[in-house]
């Protein structure tokens, strides 16, 4: 199955498309699959990143897991990360989110959330403080996203108690307006992801809740007299929460009414796209010990859940697996978004193939990816070209969430090894032995972003780590590959990206979301191959802007910015 | 009860090891226990006593007794296959595939035409994610059972579920379709061949087989397995009455994980 085909061959696809004009629906990427794509991927890089030290980038920050005795279950979930730009330098910033305390935990010393300052050149400087973004609460998650459309990114902190909304004020600082925005709800929330629900032009937020949770529920799961992390089957499910964004700064619980609120789950991931081309952005969750749930958007704020209709929910055999970190990709180039689920050792991690019906099949099997993840327990996962080929490549952070997994049994291991699949365009081959020295060692990873920190066109990679240092992973390789970067500008999540190189043409559909805990760049690297420029860039942009641009024979290595309607910057 | 003494010391290990293993046969696992006990207790190291009292400790839900029986027999006979083999399996049954490899692979040396080692030993490299080994050990298991049988069968079965997994529909049709010959009252064999069929996209057959497999004793293959492949495949078939029907069945039944 390749991933392309010829300028000719897309024609037909583009007929009712020009530059500047708009379109109400979104339409589908046109491609044959059984053209063969042009680009050699035979030459793959001999290492992929290589592991910047806390030495060299200076983040001195540690993730906290509050580990005790009692073994309490947030203790096992965090931490999230996130790759943003606050201050709209051009640079990608780091934002880390720590425990803290809960009625299970009182700490010794004060922990804190880190924002580092990316100072261009390797290096980034602990602006926590001034920021005024520390947390202060049992903090898991995140998600950045410029919510109020003011041009500036914003962060939602997810933790055991609560949300944290900060508005970001565009002078480096922040402000808590969790109150005053009707976020202020007590929880157990992970993943969240800002998107438009209703093609409104705001951005609304899905949050996951987890288990109902407090200290007074926490169970004794022991083993030989041990306490353990439980299983999350033996806590109660959840229902998680969607708010609509007012455009005035405060958001509206429309849980009951869109539907969502009358699925009870356990929520670890979420990933909002678009299944069926409709223009309208579905969400699919990763529940843990219960079936995943596919949301489809059915418009006016009203969603269906068709998990099991869509063979997304269960296992093969009709078990609910642990479903944690999340990601939609089109990864075979057909146009349709395919949904990938990271789940714990001996379920396989899942990789659903879109059919074009509203349904799944997974491939995790024949596209290799499910024996090679047999033993390992997925949380961070990410679809994104890391070798600039044009084809989405797969990485994935993983660790059991048990510490005590080895007292139990020898196969499995609390601290695992990072995985990475390259995309050969049939299948998924495993190059972790190529991924670099991070790749050697084993990890209690859980949150991963992706995201440029240097700018070189090449995307890199943060790994959250469970009770320590977080992961920085550059990536290091150089082929013949040629890139372009976009920033897309304004309501992006819903936008569609195809472009053509030597007449191969590929495509991303912007998803929001994705991974575990965490938010990446929200640029996008258009891999181009040995193409020395794009014949053509095309942004269908989402469906509340109804408008499309298109570029003509666009030069590589630089970013450009874009904003609906204008030109490239 | 001097008399009763003086029996018991008559009759002698062999014998009530003997006993034990008819009564084991015959379910009388209170009377088997007894039995085996008595044997060890006058034999501590009589190495098919200590597997059959593991396996009666398996049933009993006591692992530890188990691998403890298991261990003292292996070292008291490093050469006895039934020994490694059992050690093996009791180690694949309790998830820990990597200590299962190294027994099972002794038991296949010291007994290489019998197929259940090289069975497990497939299944273990197949649960540790290795798929070249395990692809190769369910051929090799295989060509060890050329008679029909339901352990021919069920090795069948493992390997087209295997197949299955890797998306060779095909392959797997056609294992599957053979283990129905060699046992056609396997549900297992019925439902993992209508989950091929299902994936090579002939729903009608695979309706047929699910339907079929329902009717067959319940061993491996739950009720609600087949139900929510029922659904799954009338939901695709255009039946939404009985796709309801068979979910509902499904979501009555206890929810189950892979974990």
């Amino acid at each position: 199955m390749a991933l392309a085909i010829s300028r000719r061959n897309f024609v037909t696809g583009l007929a009712a498309l020009s530059a500047g004009t708009w379109n109400s629906r979104a339409l589908p990427i046109l491609r044959n699959p059984s053209q063969g794509a042009s680009i050699d991927s035979e030459k793959l890089p001999e290492q992929y990143f290589e592991t910047w030290t806390a030495q060299k980038t200076g983040i001195t920050w540690k993730h906290d897991n509050a580990i005790s005795a009692i073994r309490y279950l947030p203790e096992s979930m965090g931490p999230g990360v996130a790759i943003f730009d606050y201050d709209n330098d051009g640079w990608m910033d780091l934002y880390f989110v720590n425990s803290g305390p809960a009625d299970f935990f009182h700490p010794a010393k004060p922990l804190r959330n880190a924002l580092y300052h990316n100072n261009r050149d390797g290096t980034f400087t602990d602006v926590t403080e001034k920021a005024g973004v520390a947390g202060g609460d049992f903090g898991i998650g995140v998600a950045a996203a410029d919510y109020d459309g003011d041009g500036w990114i914003d962060l939602l902190v997810t933790t055991y108690g609560r949300m944290i909304l900060y508005h970001n004020n565009h002078d480096g600082t922040f402000t808590d307006v969790t109150k005053a925005a009707g976020l202020d709800e007590p929880g157990l929330f992970t993943s969240a992801v800002f998107f438009d629900s209703d093609n409104s032009g705001l951005l609304d937020l899905f949050v996951c809740h987890f288990v109902k949770y407090n200290k007074s529920l926490e169970r004794d799961c022991s083993t030989n007299g041990v306490r353990h992390y439980c299983y999350p089957k033996t806590f109660d499910p959840w229902p998680s929460r969607l708010y609509k964004n007012n455009g005035n700064g405060t958001f509206t619980d429309i849980s009951a009414s869109s539907g969502i609120g009358k699925h009870f789950g356990k929520g670890f991931g979420v990933v909002a796209t678009d299944i069926n081309n409709d223009g309208l952005l579905d969400l699919f969750v990763a529940n843990d010990s219960v079936c995943n749930f596919l949301y489809l958007n059915k418009g006016g704020g009203k969603f269906e859940e068709i998990g099991f209709e869509a063979g997304v929910a269960y296992s093969a055999d009709g078990a609910a697996r642990s479903g944690m970190g999340v990601d939609a990709i089109d990864y075979d180039g057909d146009g349709r978004q395919d949904l990938f689920v990271a789940n714990i050792s001996r379920e396989r991690y899942s990789l659903y193939h879109n059919s074009g019906d509203d349904t799944f099949q997974d491939v995790a099997g024949p596209t290799g990816i499910g024996m090679a993840t047999m033993m390992d327990a997925g949380w961070g996962c990410r679809f994104v070209d890391f070798d600039l080929d044009g084809r989405p490549d797969l990485i994935l952070a993983n660790g059991h969430p048990d510490d005590l997994i080895e007292s139990i049994t020898s196969s499995l291991q609390y601290r695992e090894p990072l995985l990475l699949f390259h995309n050969n365009g049939k299948g998924f081959d495993n190059l972790s032995a190529r991924g670099g020295p991070a790749f050697k060692e084993s990890y209690p990873a859980r949150g991963l972003a992706v995201g440029d920190l240097d700018n070189d066109g090449h995307v890199d990679v943060v790994v959250g780590i469970s009770g320590g240092a977080p992961l920085v992973l550059h990536n290091v390789v150089r082929n013949s590959n040629h890139w372009i970067g976009l920033n897309l500008t304004g309501l992006v999540v819903g936008a569609r990206i195809t472009w053509s190189a030597n007449g191969v043409v590929h495509g991303i559909f912007k998803r929001g979301g994705g991974s575990y805990l965490s938010s990446c760049d929200p640029r996008d690297v258009l891999g181009l191959g040995p193409a020395e420029y794009a014949d053509w860039i095309q942004v269908q942009w989402p469906a509340a802007i109804k408008r499309t641009d298109r570029f003509e024979h666009v030069l590589p290595g630089r970013y450009y910015t874009l904003e609906p309607g204008g030109k490239l910057l | 009860m001097i008399l009763l003494l003086a029996l018991q010391l008559a009759v002698g290990p062999a014998q009530h090891y003997e006993n034990a293993k008819q009564d084991f046969a015959q379910h009388k696992f209170d009377d088997a226990v007894s039995e085996v006990n008595a044997a060890l207790h006058e034999s501590p190291y009589m190495v098919p006593a200590l597997v059959l009292k593991a396996r009666l400790a398996q049933f009993a839900h006591r692992p530890d007794v188990a691998k403890s029986c298991l261990i003292t027999a292996v070292i008291a006979d490093p050469t006895s296959e039934e020994a490694q083999f059992f050690l093996g399996v009791f180690y694949y049954t309790q998830n820990d595939f990597k200590l299962a490899i190294s027994p099972l692979e002794t038991a296949r040396t010291l007994s290489p035409k019998r197929p259940l080692p090289v069975f497990y030993l497939a299944m273990s490299h197949e649960a540790l994610g290795d798929a070249t080994q395990a692809g190769e050990l369910y051929q090799q298991a295989e060509n060890l059972s050329p008679d029909k049988s339901p352990q021919s069968a069920s090795i069948l079965v493992a390997n087209g579920r295997f197949l299955l997994g890797m998306g060779r529909y095909k392959e797997s049709i056609e294992k599957v379709r053979r283990a129905i010959e060699d046992d056609p009252q396997s549900r297992d064999a019925h439902y993992e061949l209508a989950k091929g069929q299902d994936g090579e996209g002939d729903f009608e057959n695979a309706a047929r087989e699910g339907e079929l497999a329902l009717t067959l004793p319940e061993l491996g293959t739950s009720d609600a397995q087949i139900h929510f492949l029922l659904a799954k495949l009338y939901t695709k078939l255009k039946k939404p009455d009985l796709a309801k029907a068979n979910m509902e069945k499904f979501q009555a039944a206890p929810q189950t994980t892979v974990r």
